[in-house]
């Protein structure tokens, strides 16, 4: 008798890699941006198929393939999945406590920097010539 | 609404054109204010550049902070809602204050 295509496991590593590359895609979506539901729903989906393709691989070899390709391929959905959440979990939370940043209360240092096109803008001119109901300064990374 | 990164003006109105911003972005490439306001992420960027760690501070019209957000992780920065609560929690105390 001819063995079967062992589908759970391919289908589930499928899955489990299609996951983890959809959480740059959802960073658009606040919900999906500050935790990852749809790569962690994916990576327990997907991990349940490769356990389950797997264990039958292994215990009817004669009905089905996939012992070696699918420890292969076990292997590979545990190391890309313990990539993706220590960047997403560890990686990514290793900044500075910034504890002398200004507090609410105090006062926002005064500054001069130039704009987009080079103009110089200095944060108390902005409160004082254009008094806006408020600035709102937003560091961000950078390198886009 | 101001922007601050080690960008280049050049790169920043890149950015601002692509995205179709219309805030003001600043450049600040030695990291001096990103510094003075100590929120500096040493080796944080790529090939362990010196980048500014995301941070959200709100403003008043008297120069003074009132409000912060300091994240714990980059990848979670604050929605767009939770500023604009911050600017009108402030609302009253700026109209009959200073």
């Amino acid at each position: 008798m001819k063995r079967s295509w062992n589908a759970p496991i391919w289908i589930g590593f499928a899955v489990l890699v299609a996951g983890l590359f959809s959480y740059p895609l959802l960073f658009r979506f606040p919900t999906t941006r500050d935790f990852p539901w749809v790569s962690v729903a994916s990576i327990l989906v997907g991990g349940a198929l490769i356990i389950v393709g797997l264990a039958r691989a292994f215990r009817e070899p004669q009905r089905y393939r996939g012992r070696i390709g699918g420890s292969i391929a076990a292997v590979l959905a545990i190391g890309l999945t313990g990539l993706f959440l220590y960047s997403t979990f560890v990686g990514a939370r290793k900044i500075p406590a910034s504890t002398g940043a200004p507090q609410v209360g105090s006062r926002a240092p005064d500054f001069t920097l130039p704009d987009q096109d080079g103009n110089p803008v200095t944060l108390s001119k902005v409160l004082a010539d254009s008094k806006p109901a408020a600035v709102v300064l937003i560091f961000y990374r950078g390198f886009w | 609404m101001l922007a601050i990164s080690v960008d280049p003006p050049e790169t920043s109105k890149k950015l601002r054109q692509d995205r179709g911003y219309s805030f003001t972005f600043l450049s600040d490439p030695k990291a001096e204010v990103i510094r003075r306001y100590d929120v500096l992420h040493p080796g944080g960027g790529p090939g362990e550049a010196e980048i500014a760690r995301p941070a959200e501070f709100v403003i008043d019209p008297g120069g003074v902070v009132r409000w912060v957000n300091l994240t714990e992780s980059i990848l979670v920065r604050a929605r767009p809602e939770q500023v604009l609560a911050a600017v009108s929690a402030m609302g009253p105390a700026v109209a009959h204050g200073r």
